[in-house]
């Protein structure tokens, strides 16, 4: 380099790390990316987050009750509406 | 008198206070039960599985604290106690089931206990946490405006992940206004994570 100092690389932004972690570049954008977090931690950071929430999204469907145990749920409240405990005074 | 605006912070939807649910639930409002139904079905339904639930089995265990829920509402002395009280119940409950299922296997009795206390303390801690942690992440989520929440969950709940042009028709946007809609989103999104300790 001509003044020996390493120019920082410019970050990605949030809209490149959020396609890298929904796996949607292609794979030349995808090494890019890959090489480009190896050394810089803000955009890592960027990239962690967003892919825990790509995880996250995707694991969580299995966590959603049957739609007839939510009816079963919801339909308990007109049968047992509870009420607020009234103490007297 | 409760406000109930949409995209509101007092809106009774997932995104609302478990005190201002409770309430409302008190004062008999269908609405606020749905909306607890939304915020907390995934976190009640999740521990049974993730402690080996069958759906059918976690199905049972969901409505059983539902039930309880139901009953136990007007006693709850500290609204924002809501979370902890789910948590534990259906614990208790799921331990419960898991405990009979084994009973009524062929494994001996006294493993049973031994793997039911093992659930209970070491491995059922660190899923706990997961649960609880999972939960922060959906809330983080169900606090975003409305039509953030949506844009989020396309972007990061479909699979296989949906291309642009679909989340923008899905959100009746023109394809190239999403990049400036989803930037503010992801960024709100990111500060929200940040205040939940993410």
């Amino acid at each position: 380099m001509a003044n020996g100092a390493e120019q920082p690389l410019p970050h990605f932004d949030v809209a490149t790390c959020a396609d890298f972690a929904r796996d949607l570049l292609g794979a030349k954008d995808r090494a890019d990316v890959e090489g480009h977090l190896t050394t810089c931690p803000e955009c890592a950071a960027t990239a962690r987050w967003l892919s825990a929430v790509r995880a996250f999204g995707v694991a969580d469907q299995q966590y959603e009750p049957s739609a007839e145990a939510l009816e079963h749920a919801r339909g308990l409240f007109a049968i047992e509406r509870p009420r607020a405990i009234v103490t007297s005074s | 008198m409760i406000p109930t605006a949409p995209g509101s912070s007092d809106a009774l939807d997932e995104g609302a206070a478990d005190a201002i649910l409770v309430r409302a639930c008190l004062d008999g409002n269908a609405e606020a039960w749905a909306a607890v139904m939304g915020k907390y079905k995934r976190l009640i339904y999740s521990i049974p599985i993730k402690f080996g639930a069958q759906p059918d089995d976690a199905a049972e265990i969901f409505q059983s604290v539902c039930a309880d829920l139901v009953a136990e509402l007007p006693k709850l002395r500290r609204h924002e106690a809501l979370k902890p009280w789910l948590m534990r119940v259906t614990r208790h409950k799921t331990l419960h089931w898991k405990t009979q299922v084994r009973r009524e296997s062929l494994w001996a009795q006294a493993a049973d206990a031994s793997d039911a206390l093992a659930m209970a303390d070491g491995a059922g801690a660190k899923l706990l946490e997961d649960v609880q942690r999972e939960q922060a992440l959906r809330e983080a989520i169900a606090s975003l405006p409305p039509r953030c929440r949506e844009m989020v969950r396309l972007l990061f709940y479909e699979q296989p992940p949906l291309p642009y042009n679909e989340v923008a028709r899905r959100l009746g946007l023109a394809t190239g206004s999403i990049g400036f809609i989803r930037g503010r989103c992801l960024k709100k999104l990111r500060a929200r994570l940040k205040t939940a300790g993410f």
